[in-house]
């Protein structure tokens, strides 16, 4: 058997198996499928890294460094399915898809988490525990309560005397509660002996405790202590949990801030999914009914390649592990209005040449040959708008150019190869012979043979 | 839809075509630097287009509250952070919803921003979004989108050179379409007071891409006329190609148009602002490459004229500089109605290797042409038997067609040509004669 008695069983299993592999790859749709933050809730965050006097570099060992702390802590708050990947050498994205409570989310994430022991003069730690009380209190005008903010966030620290010990010296950290009930955090020390030196010289004295330069409490050292302490402030259980966590995830080793930030609720989510594919779905039934109308068989072959190019573009989706985002779906829709571009391209030319008086068959032959030239034109042009896009672009719309660079790649292959495989086989089976069913009359067929030639 | 039966002279409309699109652009400059001055402190380029937060830096909040409130009562609560450019607008309609931007950006701690919404009503987190971008990493984002610009032009660019390396006009009008397009974009953005984000960067750079090929395929068919109609004058070439690949443009643009008018009206917000720039665009890209760019080559076309007949003129004169080479070339170019030489000799080439084929594949079926009038001048006169059509045929082909007795009836006598060194005065004959053909 000859190449050309085989050509058509093969492009036909080809056709089958690009098919087969798509639905085979996309089911259970539910779970190949991710769906992006935007469009089932959740934060992206992403965090800067900056230099601090100890750290004076941001490498790629510290950025891997603060990685994987931010890594434990994250873990530390249950999150389904985090996602944290470095960006450039200096920045951390942290994306938490459903995260239950985002504003604690990002608060682990910048906490630097440094414990300091200071000894507090008194009228210092006086001052600070009157402050504490005024920003625990909601029916003081809001100057005074940012005024105490301020004493508490920086003022009791810089006060106070040097760092007698820091939270590096920790061994384990654990939230509880002490004999009152009052949640607080037990604590060991890593090196008992120098914790019990500084304990015994300073009977008498006040212990302030800081969190990243947050006055918390100034307990009196009642007595030497060793190997073990606890930390009791105005505390809440979850808030004990989170700082044992933090405690016990050691301290960035740099500062850390939120430079950008996206924090979606699961509800607004959900109504954006749910209007988007709605208007997907329109979208594409429009175009189906527009291809038939206005180039009737031939339309419906185009529609039947293009129903296999949404499988195909969902197939790429599972397969490459991308999210499926907001601007993705746009993409997605804008690509199957592109797709079909290519068909309208090559049915206007065969159009074309049957007025010019060609066979059936002879047209269909030539228009695919002669539209292939304005196919790979709009498909190129489009591919580097979307490859620059996706290379540049932010974010968000990362989402957008991978949708449309790949539904462009794609569509190449079904509204080119696929439909002129289905148009192939209707007219050498003597289907489609009549120019009518191409939506023009017989009487039009020729019309053009001398004008235009 | 046949528009190429329809009796339209498009290329006569360029005049108006291209003041409309002048006009909306000239408009946009306009608002453009009318906002430009808006501020107070004389005219400050960074306020003539309002762009989105991802390029300043800032904070675009949708909140949903538990029960109805004003924006007014959000604007008070609000009062107290020292927010720069706030906005606040409603959404929805049961007052519960509101879409508050801001300049200030909350990325590090957007706690304050919570509390203070949480004053007015409690505040539906699950139902609320907030996105924050810092102002350095606005700035940095907004270069990279202008490098990503440059970037796609470039290639554009280099793309537009390879297609159309041979013919500078075809290249420049491709070039000045695509431009139109993107200022279309900005100037109605500008007009509308929208903010131009990194989504309409993506749309930008969409369009771009979808103004070149559609500028693309109408200025290849009006290369695959000036083969196939030599002997026509240049605009009926430019327009008959329009009319030609006009199908062709309006179904493209509708498939588009109908997935974006699908996204408009049905989309959420973030999509609806997107939907929109595209819209524009490709509406525009559309309305450039049908009535604006193949005209434009026409017009390029008689300047390109003009300024040969002007050379020659000069070149008569006292000029002695210009070599014989251009000034007889201006000379045919012009009296062959603006048709490249380099395009007759293909064309002549092409069909000359037709007959050659035709002759020995199928020496059988005789052309059965019979001679009509004389007056045709410069070709053979000729009426095609079917059709009743009234044709001139080139000596030459006539020569190859085996109608020599036509030719030498008018007078012609046999032609032997080496077409690889083109005979100048012979086409500067026979082309200027075609052009006085009605």
């Amino acid at each position: 058997m000859s190449w050309n008695n085989l050509k058509t069983p093969f492009k036909a299993l080809v056709i089958i198996a690009v098919v087969a592999l798509s639905i085979w790859s996309i089911l259970p749709i539910a779970q190949k499928i991710h769906l992006g933050l935007d469009l089932q809730g959740g934060s992206r965050l992403l965090l800067q890294l900056y230099p601090t006097e100890e750290v004076p570099r941001i490498t790629t060992q510290v950025q891997a460094q603060t990685r994987e702390v931010i890594d434990r802590r994250i873990n530390g708050l249950g999150v389904a399915e985090p996602s944290i990947s470095n960006v450039g050498t200096d920045r951390i994205l942290v994306e938490l898809p459903n995260v239950k409570n985002p504003d604690e989310a990002e608060r682990v994430l910048k906490e630097v988490a440094v414990l300091a022991y200071k000894i507090v003069p008194p009228d210092v730690a006086q001052k600070a525990t009157a402050a504490l009380t005024v920003i625990a209190n909601p029916s003081l005008p809001a100057k005074d309560r940012a005024a105490a903010e301020a004493y508490v966030a920086n003022g009791a620290y810089d006060a106070s005397g040097p760092v007698v010990y820091s939270g590096k010296d920790l061994k384990a950290a654990q939230a509880g509660f002490d004999t009152s009930g009052q949640p607080n955090v037990l604590f060991q020390t890593k090196d008992p002996s120098r914790f019990g030196k500084l304990t015994t010289a300073n009977i008498g004295k006040l212990l302030g405790i800081f969190l990243d330069h947050r006055f918390v409490e100034a307990p009196q050292i009642q007595g030497a202590i060793f190997d073990s302490g606890e930390i009791h402030g105005t505390f809440t259980e979850e808030q004990t949990v989170t700082l044992a966590n933090e405690l016990n995830a050691g301290a960035l080793p740099v500062t850390t801030k939120i430079i950008e930030k996206e924090t979606i609720g699961p509800t607004l989510g959900k109504i954006d999914l749910v209007q988007s594919l709605r208007a997907s779905m329109l979208g594409l039934g429009l175009v189906l009914l527009f291809m038939i109308v206005v180039y009737r068989l031939p339309g419906l072959l185009a529609d039947a390649a293009l129903a296999i190019y949404v499988l195909i573009m969902m197939a790429v989706l599972a397969l490459s592990h991308a999210t499926l985002t907001l601007p993705g779906i746009a993409g997605f829709v804008l690509s199957i209005g592109m797709a079909v571009d290519a068909n309208v391209l090559i049915f206007e030319r065969i159009k074309e040449e049957l007025w010019n008086g060609k066979s059936m068959r002879a047209a269909v032959r030539v228009g695919f040959q002669r539209a292939f030239s304005a196919v790979f034109d709009s498909h190129f042009t489009t591919i580097v708008g979307a490859g620059v896009l996706y290379m540049l672009g932010t974010g968000t719309v990362k989402g957008f150019a991978f949708t449309l660079f790949w539904g462009t790649v794609v569509s190449l292959f079904t509204a080119v190869f696929i439909t002129r495989f289905f148009v192939d086989a209707l007219v050498d089976n003597d289907v489609l012979t009549t120019p009518e069913l191409y939506g023009i009359k017989q009487s039009e067929v020729g019309i053009f043979a001398k004008a235009g030639t | 839809m046949l528009f190429r039966r329809l009796n339209w002279n498009i290329v006569g409309w360029f005049r108006i075509v291209s003041t409309i699109s002048s006009l909306v652009i000239a408009l946009g400059l306009g608002s453009m630097i009318y906002h430009g001055f808006q501020g107070g402190q004389g005219f400050q380029p960074a306020h003539m287009l309002r762009l989105g937060l991802s390029f300043t830096g800032g904070t675009d909040i949708a909140v949903k509250f538990t029960r109805p409130t004003t924006a007014d009562q959000v604007k008070n609560a609000l009062a107290g952070l020292g927010l720069s450019e706030e906005s606040v607008t409603t959404a929805g309609s049961d007052g519960t919803g509101f879409v508050i931007q801001t300049q200030t950006a909350f990325a590090n701690d957007s706690a304050p921003m919570w509390n203070a919404l949480n004053t007015v009503a409690p505040v539906d987190r699950a139902a609320s979004s907030i996105t924050a971008v810092g102002p350095s990493l606005g700035r940095e984002y907004l270069i990279r989108a202008l490098w990503a610009l440059i970037i796609a032009l470039g290639i554009q660019f280099l793309y537009i050179a390879f297609r159309f390396g041979w013919n500078y006009i075809f290249g420049l009008v491709t070039v000045i379409a695509l431009v139109r397009d993107a200022a279309m974009m900005i100037g109605i953005y500008a007009l509308a007071d929208r903010r131009a984000d990194d989504a309409f960067l993506a749309a930008v750079l969409t369009v771009i891409g979808y103004s070149v090929m559609d500028t693309i395929v109408i200025l290849d068919r009006i290369r695959e006329n000036t083969k196939l109609m030599a002997g026509s004058p240049y605009d009926v070439i430019v327009n008959e190609s329009i009319k030609q690949t006009m199908t062709r443009s309006f179904n493209t643009l509708a498939t588009v148009v109908i997935t974006l008018v699908a996204l408009l009206a049905l989309g959420g917000a973030s999509l609806k602002n997107f939907a929109f720039a595209l819209l524009v665009g490709i509406v525009s890209g559309g309305y450039h490459s049908i009535f604006f760019s193949a005209p434009l080559v026409l017009y390029f076309r008689k300047r390109q004229l003009e300024a040969a007949m002007k050379r020659r003129r000069e070149g008569l004169g006292a000029d002695r500089t210009t070599t014989t080479r251009s000034r007889s070339e201006s000379t045919a170019l012009q009296s062959r109605g603006g048709v490249p030489r380099e395009d007759i000799v293909a064309a002549r080439r092409e069909r000359r290797q037709k007959a050659k084929t035709a002759r020995t594949v199928a020496p059988a079926a005789p052309v059965r042409y019979r001679k009509k009038r004389n007056d045709v001048a410069g070709g053979v006169a000729v009426e095609d038997v079917e059709t009743g059509e009234i044709e001139a045929i080139d000596p030459l082909d006539a020569q190859n067609a085996g109608l020599h007795e036509a030719a030498f009836e008018q007078g012609h006598e046999e032609i032997k040509l080496n077409l690889d060194e083109f005979d100048e005065p012979a086409v500067q004959r026979d082309a200027g004669e075609e052009e006085k053909k009605p």
